[in-house]
């Protein structure tokens, strides 16, 4: 299936591990690809550096995407993402540890879709990323390519 | 009194003078007494002694200053005038009689006229001696008149006045008005009201010499002159003592002025238009260090620092032009050649006729008043400096706590999510190659990765209560409590709790931040009367020393009151978990609200009979607007 990607923008590997068993719980079956900082995010979105080569036009259905992150910050990344014609329209679902008003605010002023706090609780992990899954990827209705 | 209705006035005495002396001379002639020689003789005695008695005072009260004025000339008209008018007043009527009168007058009237001459200072000897020269040469003349009348041509003849005598009386009349005139130039010049009466004693004098040549012996116009003379002497004479009196209060009130300057604590110094220094005080004498025998005469620049000399010498045409003060602050030179911080006041110096003939100056010396102001200034900018600095050092530790708060936020979270999810893993994945044991273990490594997770939540929301902006207005607590009270019944629906608002329950605060702290209140009420069947809440106010204070009454659980203190400190807890839920974070954050809010909070509670906690609210409209302008 085309374009049906998650991108998941995570530097913690445990929460990579958890956030990718959660989606795997919640039975989204998505293919997903897993960028460690904001740098990669973009060379994978603009098919630069180690992805050189990859049609950009192949773009994720998702972006999940963490704001601390090494390099490339994730508002950094959300900024170049929704300034990109081609890329401004891919859902943006912030999903972070933090829950601070400043972050929330910037992250909605640049165009994040969603802000999701992960939970300590992993059941209720599971039950967001269950949720953000069903919404993005079934029930929202997405432009065509 | 004006001049000018000191001439009408004067004018009208001397007239009451003319008419009284005309009724004088028809009381003798009703009393038929016309040929009384002691009336004469009382007449010119009264004359001549009124007469010397006023050139007595004008120099016994003018002695001060040795200044021969046109009044002491016409002192030694009266001194002349007095003496022959003696010898005639006790001569027996006759040839000679009538020669002490017409020389006694011919001399006063050529005196008279030395008021042309000029005034000026005399020694003392020529103070006292030209009137005492006149006296005792008037004396010896008379004399020589009384033992040589024989030589005299005859005053008489056929009973009436001779030739010589009348053309003699009109050279006196013709001096007098001479003498008149001088007066009256005088006046015209110096507008000093003594000359006036002088214009009227000499325009008498110079009349009753006129009338002489009409006049015969015992005769109703030799008596008329006779009283005009006496009446004109007697009223210079109160006069006289009048003016001496009034000289007298003069001369007490100039000896306070000149005291109060040269014991002025502040310098003050009179200068000439063109700045030349005319006076200098004791204090000027202390400030600058110069004595006024070396200041007096000098010009006043040379106390200027340079670059002050222009503009002084614009303020000094300023007050030549009228203005009538000028106030400055300045430095000047002192004769060591200190630097004084002086404040100057300047006024024009007027003499009596208003006329502007130099300046004024007050000075102060401010060096002490300067130097506390610059060390206020000093301190003032230390204090800044010291606020600034302080700022600084809060803003640091905000800064800190900030990044803080962020990463308790993020990155504390994360291993707690790693370790509950793991966990949670764990028991999925594996759950059945662990025992029981190992199961329950896990489970509690899971809640206890929560709970921290929840604690970590708690403080994170108790910082932010702290941090968020105040917009306080003025708003209905009642309103918000019953907001609250409504939620709670929804929430427990089971619950039946007796719920009251007493009294005006508006206040001036932040409404979400009020919310935030009756929210605990009312939900601990709410909680802590869960376990008793007839559940009340009460919430109102009490007036307290003046203030409004209030209080959440309720019939629940209740606390021991020895552990008040320990209701409002973070994570503390008066009951068990298993009694009733809470993390101890609830009354904290009411207390850090109501401390933000100026206000105190306080509790009072018994076990099983239920709690009330009071607070009060110590913000207004304007201490909001001042706190805010402080922080």
């Amino acid at each position: 299936m085309k374009n049906q990607s998650i991108l998941l923008v995570e530097d913690n590997p445990d929460d990579v591990m958890l956030t990718l068993r959660a989606l795997k719980k919640g039975h989204v079956i998505n293919e997903v690809i897993v960028a460690e900082d904001g740098a990669k995010a973009l060379d994978y979105l603009f098919g630069k550096g180690e992805f050189e080569g990859r049609d950009a036009s192949e773009r994720p259905k998702l972006i999940l995407l963490d704001l601390k992150l090494p390099k490339v910050g994730g508002f950094e990344v959300l900024e170049a993402v929704k300034k990109d014609p081609n890329l401004k329209r891919i859902p943006v679902v912030i999903l972070t540890s933090s829950r601070q008003e400043e972050d929330i605010v910037r992250g909605y002023d640049l165009g994040a879709n969603s802000y999701i706090r992960k939970p300590v609780n992993f059941d209720t992990f599971i039950e967001t990323v269950t949720q953000i899954g069903m919404y993005w990827l079934l029930t929202n209705e997405a432009p065509e390519g | 009194m004006k001049n000018e209705n000191l001439i009408l006035h004067l004018t009208g005495i001397w007239i009451v003078i003319l008419i009284l002396s005309g009724a004088s001379v028809w009381l003798l002639w009703f009393f038929d007494s016309m040929h009384s020689l002691p009336l004469h003789t009382a007449l010119e005695a009264s004359s001549s002694i009124i007469a010397l008695f006023i050139a007595f005072f004008i120099f016994q009260f003018d002695n001060d200053s040795q200044y021969f004025s046109r009044f002491h000339y016409a002192s030694l008209a009266l001194i002349a005038m007095g003496i022959f008018e003696l010898f005639h007043a006790i001569s027996n009527p006759g040839s000679l009689f009538v020669w002490f009168h017409t020389i006694g007058l011919l001399v006063s009237s050529l005196l008279f006229v030395s008021v042309l001459l000029n005034e000026k200072k005399v020694s003392l000897f020529a103070y006292y001696g030209v009137p005492s020269l006149t006296a005792i040469g008037s004396i010896i003349f008379s004399f020589f008149l009384l033992f040589n009348s024989d030589y005299l041509p005859p005053a008489f003849i056929n009973g009436n006045f001779s030739t010589i005598e009348i053309v003699l009386n009109n050279f006196s009349a013709l001096f007098f008005f001479l003498a008149a005139l001088a007066f009256a130039r005088q006046y015209h010049l110096q507008h000093d009201r003594e000359h006036l009466y002088f214009i009227g004693l000499t325009v008498m004098l110079g009349s009753t010499s006129f009338l002489f040549q009409y006049s015969a012996l015992w005769e109703p116009t030799w008596w008329y002159w006779h009283f005009l003379r006496l009446g004109g002497l007697f009223f210079l004479l109160l006069y006289f003592i009048r003016f001496i009196s009034e000289k007298n209060r003069h001369f007490i009130g100039r000896e306070i002025e000149s005291s109060v300057v040269k014991y002025s604590a502040d310098a003050i110094i009179t200068i000439s238009p063109d700045g030349t220094i005319l006076t200098w005080n004791t204090s000027a004498e202390k400030l600058f260090g110069y004595t006024a025998k070396e200041a007096i005469g000098k010009p006043i620049v040379f106390l200027y620092s340079l670059d002050w000399v222009t503009e002084e010498a614009e303020i000094r045409n300023r007050i030549m032009n009228g203005a009538s003060f000028q106030q400055l602050e300045t430095i000047l030179i002192a004769k060591n050649g200190a630097e004084l911080n002086v404040s100057v006041s300047l006024s024009p110096l007027k003499d009596s006729k208003d006329t502007i003939i130099g300046l004024t100056k007050i000075i102060r010396d401010i060096t002490e008043r300067k130097r506390a102001e610059a060390e206020i200034q000093t301190l003032n900018t230390e204090l800044e400096h010291k606020v600034m600095e302080r700022t600084a050092a809060l803003q640091n530790a905000y800064d800190e706590m900030e990044a803080f708060t962020y990463s308790v936020s993020h990155d504390l979270r994360s291993p707690l999510r790693a370790t509950d999810g793991f966990s949670q893993a764990l028991l999925e994945d594996y759950g059945d190659k662990l025992d029981t044991t190992a199961q329950n273990y896990l489970s509690r490594i899971r809640s206890a990765s929560q709970k921290m997770g929840g604690l970590i939540d708690d403080l994170l929301q108790l910082s932010r209560q702290t941090r968020t902006a105040m917009i306080p207005s003025l708003i209905d607590l009642g309103l918000i409590a019953r907001q609250i009270i409504s939620e709670l019944t929804r929430q427990n629906p089971e619950r039946h709790v007796d719920f009251n608002t007493i009294s005006d329950l508006t206040a001036y605060a932040d409404p979400n931040l009020m919310h935030i702290a009756l929210d605990n209140l009312i939900g601990n009420a709410w909680k802590y009367t869960s376990l008793h069947k007839e559940a009340a809440i009460e919430f109102g106010t009490i007036m307290e020393n003046g203030e409004k204070v209030f209080y959440i009454r309720d019939n629940g659980a209740g606390f021991d009151m020895a552990y008040v203190e320990k209701l409002f400190k973070p994570f503390q807890r008066l009951h068990t978990v298993d009694e009733f839920a809470g993390n101890g974070i609830g009354l904290a954050m009411v207390y850090r609200i109501i401390k933000r809010h100026l206000g105190r909070v306080w509790a009072q509670g018994e076990i099983e009979k239920g709690s009330t906690f009071f607070f009060t609210l110590g913000l207004s409209e304007s201490t909001y607007q001042h706190t805010e302008e402080q922080s």
